[in-house]
């Protein structure tokens, strides 16, 4: 099944730079309803009101850390199937192998290309 | 209260070398021990002048606080360049939008590279911010440094143990040391193939 291209997708970085560049390639991809936080507890508060199909995260944030995001994510009912993709800087083997054991989905290291993020959300969500 | 027993500097049983007696033993120790202490006088004074010569005060509060400045003017500069570039970017974007097709795909095709060349920021910023880190605990260090020269007291730095906080990580994570300019860090190959390693 073909992936829903209007599924509100939510990003979340402390640059406000970085928002803005993930925002429009993902509208280059096709997906134009992105909505944005800039720390995990802003967009865990987001999520609790909002379904969203996926969550795109950077990692070093405060006060809430992208790892803390996905933890909490996957340890709430409700929240614990959306997918996540952490973007981030941090290249080193233990930092993959504790966001892996935290649930997350994908992970994008910085700096990325527009092809990398197109093929991470196929792996992710599926074919668009 | 009594008085002190006196020392006996040549108990029952004890020699001393030929034509040495015990006076004139406790003076040449006594002379050897002053010079010594001389010396380490003079070597600290000789210490104390050559810190001084640092300046380590002004080191401290000018000059260090003149590269935080400019880096954090770098940090600046580069945000404002990388809001031009996306403004130019994003309407790139838009006339793309109103473009016949053979012409929108290629204009669309710009605006992407710009979009992702605008990643670099992020790695500015965060390369700048493990600068500015290192040059705050030298700065720390260097301070005590001016408080040994001026109070004479060593004291362990106070800020010390916050600067390094700074760069300790959220309770239960990896160290988040930020980009990894070295030749052997994980590319996103390296890290998809360990990711996958770990199902």
């Amino acid at each position: 099944m073909a992936v829903d291209k209007n599924m509100p997708i939510l990003i979340v970085d402390d640059y406000k730079t970085m928002l803005r560049i993930i925002a429009n390639l993902l509208k280059q991809i096709g997906f134009n309803n992105v909505d944005e936080a800039t720390d995990g507890s802003m967009a865990l508060g987001k999520m609790r009101e909002r379904a969203y199909g996926l969550v795109i995260s950077d990692w070093n944030m405060e006060p809430m850390t992208g790892l803390q995001l996905v933890k909490e994510i996957r340890a709430d009912e409700k929240l614990k199937a959306t997918p996540f993709i952490m973007v981030t800087a941090e290249s080193k083997t233990e930092n993959v192998v504790a966001a892996k054991q935290a649930g997350i989905n994908n992970y994008i290291v910085k700096p990325f290309n527009a092809e990398t993020l197109r093929k991470k959300l196929e792996a992710v969500i599926g074919a668009f | 209260m009594a008085a002190p027993k006196p020392v006996d500097i040549n108990p029952p049983g004890s020699t001393l070398p030929t034509g040495m007696t015990a006076g004139a033993d406790m003076l040449d120790i006594e002379q050897r021990l002053h010079d010594r202490v001389q010396e380490i006088v003079e070597q600290i004074e000789i210490a104390k002048a050559q810190i001084a010569a640092v300046r380590p005060h002004e080191i401290s509060s000018r000059d260090i606080r003149a590269v935080a400045g400019q880096l954090d003017a770098v940090g600046r500069d580069a945000e404002n360049a990388v809001a031009s570039f996306l403004d130019a970017a994003e309407h790139l974007g838009d006339i793309a939008g109103h473009l016949p097709d053979e012409h929108s795909g290629e204009v669309q095709k710009i605006a992407t590279q710009i979009f992702e060349a605008s990643n670099f920021h992020d790695i500015t910023g965060q390369r700048i911010t493990q600068a500015m880190r290192v040059l705050n605990q030298i700065e720390t260090k260097i301070s005590a440094l001016s408080d040994v020269l001026h109070n004479g007291a060593l004291a362990l730095p106070q800020d010390d143990a916050a600067a390094v906080a700074a760069a300790e990580p959220a309770a239960g994570e990896p160290p988040l040391d930020g980009p990894d300019p070295s030749r052997e860090a994980n590319r996103q190959d390296d890290i998809d193939a360990l990711f996958d390693s770990l199902d």
